[in-house]
């Protein structure tokens, strides 16, 4: 065999090695065929290595193609690098391990991904820096969490199933919250604010720490230090009787320890405290505080998190009211513990579990 | 399988492949022995390595080859190459800055990205959906319309052609920088390295 034909054999075994792989369905048998097969020569060792040591370096792409819709191929000119500004936050960004994760995957609570955020990426051939940049995308998966440190300081830390685009722009710092929930520790910078823009609400911080989750059902904002302005490209004057106060300013200010929800279809957020706003934030750490909560409120929270989804199935079950911590990805434990303290029966299937009444 | 004497050998060797590359050709007229070539000095530097790793592993590669070459062209019984012309690029210790981590990090995504440049259209698109948008070989098959052989077969091709950019710099053994003259084929046929005679 010469040279060449050892190198073909040797991306065949890495193709299918990396398939098998991503399916699952790479065996012991199967890695101890490439070991045979490595074992034989030194030639088949050093042509598989090379081959895979560059594989290896061309997921490095893995940010850039977040900002990519999924699909889409940049044709060769069209991206760009954009030079990191000097006086940026040092760092490359690692290959988004927010966004590799795989089904089912447990995150330990009190683990913490970091992703940078200085490369941006330069959508028009002819892009120059800052003018056409639109930002870097991270996307979770679920039950994935990311902790995303941006140049200025400030945090993202992002939730199962999430997905932002960071953009810093010389008069805002801007974050896109396209889907999910992202918590937001903002760096006090008196020259630009720091905006979380999430469809047409846009919520404004000075210098603190809140949460931001965007669903089917809406919009909520939990802030747990300081102070946010909600305010809206399309909303009227609010009422003085919802905000609790005379004040006529379309933005609405919420302050640490209280929680807006704005629910789709309507446009005036509803407001109240939260005894404890810390928990509502807990799933930074991977656990779910519940106090006195529905059954199928819970249910809801956990199914963000797991890919196989808890569903009931009897409304007998709605009476059920749970207090605790939970780790958000062990839905069996908290199944388990359903059919332990409060009579329910589980039944199992490929798709999740279904509950009902014993 | 040793791993650290793999690691190492990726972490040592490969990086010069570029440099590797330039010196066969230089010293070498017929290209196509430039990928037999390059993966044999590879076989007799890892076999040497794992005897005692070498302390300067870029001018140890640089002496395997020319020891490859100076067999080969001794079984070819080929006298007309100057096989020495270029030994003083043995005795260049390259000592070698080592740039900043943040430098050497926006570098190699420099380099990767024209890696992914460089790849054939259908190939950089297989390869793309692949390894940076991470889908599965099956829904990069469904995705554009292919079957999942011909993924497979794309993959192959695209693994090839970036180790030949990221390592060689392009320099596949197809791609010959410098024309020496000697257009005929070489004695030993295709990258076999057998007696020409």
């Amino acid at each position: 065999m010469d040279s060449r034909q050892i190198e073909d054999r040797a991306a065949e075994w890495l193709v299918r090695r990396d398939g098998a792989t991503e399916a699952g369905t790479w065996s012991g048998a199967d890695q101890r065929a490439l070991d045979g097969w490595l074992a034989e020569s030194t030639a088949h060792l050093v042509a598989f290595l090379r081959l895979e040591a560059a594989w290896r370096r061309a997921e490095r792409l893995k940010p850039l193609g977040a900002g990519m819709p999924v699909g889409e191929v940049p044709a060769p000119d069209a991206w760009q690098l954009a030079p990191v500004r000097p006086g940026e936050a040092s760092g490359l960004p690692e290959p988004a391990k927010a966004s590799k994760t795989t089904l089912g995957a447990r995150w330990r609570p009190g683990v913490r991904w970091a992703l940078a955020a200085s490369l941006v990426l330069a959508v028009a051939a002819a892009a120059t820096w800052p003018l056409l940049s639109a930002g870097t995308v991270y996307r979770t998966s679920i039950g994935g969490l990311a902790s995303i440190p941006m140049p200025d300081g400030s945090r993202v830390t992002l939730n199962s199933a999430s997905e932002v685009r960071i953009r810093m722009t010389p008069k805002e710092r801007q974050v896109f919250l396209d889907h999910g929930e992202a918590y937001f520790e903002v760096m006090r910078d008196p020259s630009r604010s720091f905006v979380v823009v999430a469809g047409t609400q846009r919520v404004v911080a000075v210098g603190t720490a809140f949460s931001v989750r965007r669903g089917p059902e809406g919009l909520r904002v939990v802030v747990t230090e300081g102070k946010v302005k909600l305010e809206s490209a399309t909303r009227l004057p609010l009422p003085r009787v919802l905000a609790g106060k005379a004040d006529a300013d379309p933005a609405v200010a919420l302050a640490a320890g209280s929680m807006a929800e704005i629910r789709r279809g309507r446009d005036v957020p509803d407001q109240r405290t939260l005894a404890h706003a810390e928990d509502e934030v807990s799933w930074r750490t991977g656990y779910l505080i519940f106090h006195d909560t529905r059954l199928v409120d819970a249910i809801e929270e956990f199914n963000r998190y797991n890919v196989r989804k808890i569903v009931i199935d009897d409304a007998d079950l709605d009476r059920i009211r749970l207090s605790g911590k939970f780790q958000a990805t062990e839905y069996e434990a908290f199944v388990r513990l359903l059919e332990r303290d409060f009579s329910v029966r589980a039944s199992h299937s490929e798709r999740g579990v279904s509950l009902s009444a014993r | 399988m040793d791993e650290t004497l793999n690691d190492w050998f990726v972490r040592e060797v490969l990086p010069h492949e570029a440099a590797l590359m330039r010196y066969l050709s230089k010293n070498w007229p017929w290209r196509e022995d430039m990928h037999d070539l390059r993966q044999e000095t590879y076989v007799r530097m890892y076999e040497a390595a794992a005897r005692g790793k070498p302390v300067h592993p870029r001018s140890f590669l640089f002496s395997t080859a020319r020891h490859l070459l100076i067999d080969r062209a001794r079984r070819g019984r080929v006298v007309s190459i100057d096989l020495m012309g270029d030994s003083h690029s043995l005795d260049i210790l390259v000592d070698e800055l080592t740039p900043d981590r943040q430098m050497r990090a926006r570098e190699e995504l420099r380099l990767v990205a024209r890696a992914y440049k460089r790849l054939p259209a259908r190939c950089r698109e297989v390869v793309w959906l692949r390894r940076v948008a991470e889908l599965s070989q099956k829904e990069v098959a469904r995705r554009l319309g292919i079957g999942e052989r011909t993924v497979e077969t794309h993959l192959m091709k695209g693994m090839k052609a970036l180790a030949d950019t990221l390592y060689g710099g392009g320099m596949a053994g197809e791609d010959h920088w410098r024309k020496t003259g000697k257009e005929n084929a070489s004695p030993f046929g295709s990258g076999h390295g057998q007696q020409a005679d």
